[in-house]
């Protein structure tokens, strides 16, 4: 029996579809936590303003806990970027398996890397295909030491 | 957009809902007002209409970058002096030069911690 070839195309369309899908509706459950985290941070800052120490106390307390809320949930909007570069350079795969004519690899090497918003999401890309792509080898900045950073000019 | 009165006003540009939010809570809790755009082109057509004391900005965003917007930012006499802060997950050198050579006053990477950035603002306002 002749086996059918691989649908790489339709594949990565229908791979692609599935990180959207995910993405859509993580991020709306995140609005919600952010409306929720958002409200307890309100609450901490008017309790902390009352007169009676020992409820201001406790808005400090409210306060802090949200601020610390506030801080971890942005690491789902930079884990959300990640997966939309992901989604995206599937698309541009698809694209280029799907065209009549396949692009050459160092063209749409270079329009995936240019979708990273992340230091280290160059990184990983520079130390699995840099050599192929022809991008930069080394990278000077810690972009770990940099999360947070504040720098004024 | 609605600017509230008798307080200093932030304008913050992001396309992330959740971001959005997150500065506005950090920003309310110690009683700055806030008024939200989604990118830089909605950014720059708010502030062609009002003057605000301090903007936050997104640096990859649709319709226009961050780094675009505090060229355009700039460009109009009401905001020549308002400081213009860049919010970014960007840590490369390259970018923060982009942005310091268009005119923002500083960049933070995300994720930003809300006491720092809280502290930042005292410092600039």
């Amino acid at each position: 029996m002749k086996q059918s070839p691989i649908p790489f195309p339709p594949l990565l369309e229908l791979t692609a579809s599935q990180l959207e899908v995910a993405l859509q509706n993580s991020c709306s459950q995140l609005e919600r936590l952010a409306n929720s985290i958002a409200a307890f941070a309100r609450l901490g800052s008017e309790m902390s303003a009352h007169s009676d120490p020992a409820i201001a106390q406790q808005g400090a307390r409210v306060s802090a806990e949200a601020e610390r809320a506030l801080f971890a949930m942005q690491y789902h909007d930079q884990f959300a970027q990640r997966v939309q570069h992901v989604r995206d350079a599937l698309g541009d795969l698809h694209d280029a398996m799907a065209a009549p004519v396949t692009p050459p690899a160092a063209v749409l090497l270079a329009v995936i890397r240019s979708r990273y918003t992340m230091e280290d999401e160059r990184r990983l890309f520079d130390v699995v295909l840099g050599q192929l792509a022809g991008s930069p080898t080394s990278h000077a900045d810690d972009h770990e030491a940099l999360r947070g950073s504040v720098e004024l000019f | 957009m609605n600017v509230e009165k008798n307080m200093r006003t932030i304008l913050t540009v992001d396309d992330s809902t959740s971001m959005r939010q997150m500065v506005r809570a950090t920003l309310q809790s110690a009683g700055y007002g806030v008024v939200e755009a989604t990118d830089g082109q909605e950014a720059l057509e708010f502030a062609r209409t009002k003057a605000v004391d301090l903007v936050i900005s997104d640096v990859n965003m649709p319709r226009m970058d961050g780094i675009t917007l505090v060229s355009e930012l700039r460009a109009l006499p009401s905001y020549r002096l308002t400081p213009l802060l860049l919010l970014t997950t960007e840590s490369s050198r390259e970018k923060k030069l982009e942005g310091k050579r268009a005119g923002a006053t500083g960049w933070i990477v995300k994720p930003f911690n809300p006491a720092q950035l809280l502290a930042t603002l005292t410092r600039l306002l």
